[in-house]
């Protein structure tokens, strides 16, 4: 993993900071300016800054180009709120292929680190897709995510072949939660509505990046889920006993300008009525992929293009409604488009540590 | 669009008395200092003559006119009112680099009281946000190494709102629909990159989620999903005087939305609202104000024109 690590999180930042020294050629004055021309350098740097700050240093993650304009050349994907729209075609549990849809997309997420660099903390609030052509939605109201890396081992193993040896064990475990998770159709049930009232789940991360901001790991809990559909007027609830995911987050490149996610979730189905009434069929499986480059930034906000794939093979489609046997169903979904996001502040300096 | 074509001379005559004095005032403050919030007259009393627009509780009552066009505006009005929350962040220190301009407006609504067969209606946002992020000059940013910016002749921001409600407080049997938006956002550039809050002329390009409601005389709930993907169009043009004194915006929007129910279809509206504080009382700014809305799109049985006018009552959160 060390060396996976070093090849995704390559030694240099931006160019211009190589060295950590903001890049300080300015215009000496406003002819300079006028004609294009950077000014001697030695020159700007010795005479007065101007009152409005433009002379002054730039702050980490932004760079000041040979015209003296500041820009800034690195975004943080954990803090941001984004508008993206694309291209989505999709494959109905129906088994209809739908090649016109495309897809509207939102969220806000916010990242934090703890002072002492072990513990992050994420945030999102919102985040979905609207699809339409036909119509889905799919939005998660809060998540919430926590990955520690531990100070000590939880296992200390020690080994007397020889001279005594000590290898220790950790388990960086975390947690996750999401709650009002909304869905329309996830079945193909034309009516039907899922709403996910809350999971809470336990993570371990297989491995984490030293900023914790890329990580692989598994997790696994309970959830809850209310379904309405077109059955009646019953509210059919049902259990996920347990949710079970490998998920991975990668921020790669050289300036952190990629992200590539995935993951493979499966739940088993309970019934969670007090009568515990047995469900025909009792699992799902879910397997998702995206990957997210930023190509330009607007004013310093930056412009992504994101390729995305999911599929997904559900068991618990048969007997939904008494006498109406079905099979299990297979759909899968893709998505090509742009997002602009907004408040990305630079990925911190710590990343290169 | 009869609607509109009538309604137009009066918001450009609207647009025209606000800008008039707010680009005077634009081009005061941009290069002084800011008015005074307090004076004192020659007796020693002392008393408030600036306010900010933006940071306010405030709380209305007036009038309100629903009608086809604009010849049905002659119609009885109903009584309404309005209120909410507008938050704004605080000015700029000197020396700044980059500022977001934030605006906030929280729990902004209408409540027309005898409107609708359920005897009410409501119109307004749970929560809208405009930030516009302002800067010395603008560039487009390509990450090369080493990156390159070309100028932009604009500062950029975003519009996003949620929970916007328009109709009926809840769909009743056979009663009008209930509109009720669940997201809306919107990327935003802005040519004015005036300095003073309150001030800017955004063109937007957005996406939104809405859904509409309506139950039949026979109970039954029938949903219409409507979705924007990005495809909304917007220009607006919002002004206030330095001293807070009077304040005024248009907002017009064209949208190729999909609906559930109707498939691809067009819709378009138009906001206008002014507001001239004549006087204060205990310092709290009372202002006679008028909104108007018009509306048309295929959901719609005819084109609406919605004009609410009366008093405001403000009290402020800014005492700088």
């Amino acid at each position: 993993m060390t060396a996976f690590a070093a090849v995704v999180i390559p030694g240099r930042f931006a160019r211009a900071q190589d060295d950590d020294a903001p890049d300080l050629t300015l215009h000496a004055d406003g002819a300079a300016k006028a004609n294009g021309r950077p000014g001697p350098a030695a020159e700007v740097i010795t005479a007065p800054r101007p009152e409005d700050g433009f002379g002054r240093a730039v702050p980490w993650g932004f760079y000041r180009d040979q015209q003296g304009r500041v820009m800034q050349v690195s975004f943080d994907f954990g803090r941001r709120l984004w508008l993206g729209v694309g291209y989505a075609p999709h494959r109905t549990p129906a088994g209809n292929t739908e090649i016109a849809p495309a897809a509207f997309d939102f969220g806000v997420s916010y990242d934090s680190l703890s002072e002492d660099g072990r513990t992050r903390e994420r945030y999102t609030i919102l985040d979905g897709q609207v699809r339409l052509n036909s119509f889905g939605l799919d939005v998660t109201g809060f998540r919430y995510d926590l990955s520690h890396r531990y100070n000590h081992p939880i296992l200390r193993i020690t080994t007397f072949v020889r001279e005594p040896e000590r290898h220790d064990i950790f388990l960086n475990v975390g947690l996750y939660t999401e709650a009002l998770h909304y869905e329309v159709a996830p079945r193909g049930i034309d009516g039907e509505e899922a709403l996910t009232l809350g999971t809470l789940q336990a993570t371990l991360d297989l491995w984490q990046s030293e900023d914790l901001r890329s990580y692989v790991r598994l997790r696994a809990g309970p959830g809850i889920e209310m379904r309405m559909g077109p059955w009646g007027d019953e509210t059919r609830y049902v259990g996920m006993l347990p949710e079970g995911t490998l998920e991975g987050n990668f921020v790669i490149g050289a300036r952190a300008m990629q992200r590539l996610n995935f993951r493979l979730r499966g739940d088993l189905l309970r019934s969670a009525t007090w009568h515990a009434e047995p469900l025909p069929g009792d699992w799902t499986a879910t397997a998702d992929a995206a990957f997210e480059r930023i190509l330009i930034a607007i004013n310093d906000q930056p412009v992504s293009f994101r390729v995305a794939a999911s599929a997904y093979l559900r068991d618990d489609t048969r007997q939904i409604v008494a006498g109406l046997p079905s099979s299990r169903v297979l759909a899968w979904t893709g998505t090509a488009g742009i997002r602009m996001a907004f408040f990305s502040p630079p990925v911190p300096p710590a990343f290169l540590k | 669009m009869t609607t509109f074509a009538r309604a137009a001379p009066l918001g450009l005559l609207l647009v025209a008395a606000l800008c008039a004095p707010a680009r005077r005032a634009a081009a005061d403050q941009e290069a002084g200092s800011p008015p005074p919030v307090w004076i004192t007259n020659a007796a020693g009393e002392r008393y408030r003559v600036r306010f900010d627009p933006g940071e306010r509780l405030i709380l209305a009552a007036g009038a309100e006119t629903l009608a086809g066009d604009t010849a049905g505006l002659t119609a009885t009005p109903g009584f309404a009112v309005e209120f909410g929350l507008l938050l704004r962040d605080e000015r700029p220190a000197p020396g700044w680099d980059v500022h977001w301009k934030q605006n906030h407006e929280i729990a902004h609504l209408r409540l027309h009281p005898t409107v609708g067969a359920g005897g009410a209606a409501v119109e307004g946002a749970l929560y809208r946000g405009i930030f516009l992020r302002q800067s010395r000059e603008g560039t487009l940013t390509l990450p090369l190494t080493p990156p390159v910016a070309l100028s932009l002749p604009f500062d950029v921001g975003v519009l996003v709102e949620v929970g916007h409600l328009h109709g009926a407080l809840w769909p009743e049997a056979g009663g009008p629909p209930v509109d009720a938006g669940v997201f809306h956002g919107e990327v935003l550039a802005d040519f004015w990159r005036s300095r003073q809050p309150g001030r800017w002329l955004t063109v937007g390009v957005g996406g939104r989620y809405e859904v509409g409601m309506q139950r039949d005389p026979a109970e039954a709930l029938h949903l219409d999903h409507r979705v924007s993907p990005m495809t909304t169009v917007a220009v607006a043009l919002h002004s206030e005087r330095a001293d807070g004194l009077a304040a005024g915006g248009l907002r017009a929007e064209a949208s190729h939305r999909w609906s559930s129910v109707r498939g691809w279809e067009r819709a378009y509206r138009v906001d206008a609202d002014a507001e001239v504080t004549p006087l204060a009382a205990n310092d709290r700014p009372l202002a006679l104000f008028a909104v108007a809305t018009a509306d048309t799109a295929p959901d719609l049985p005819r084109p609406e024109l919605r004009v609410m006018a009366g008093v405001r009552f403000s009290h402020p959160l800014r005492q700088w």
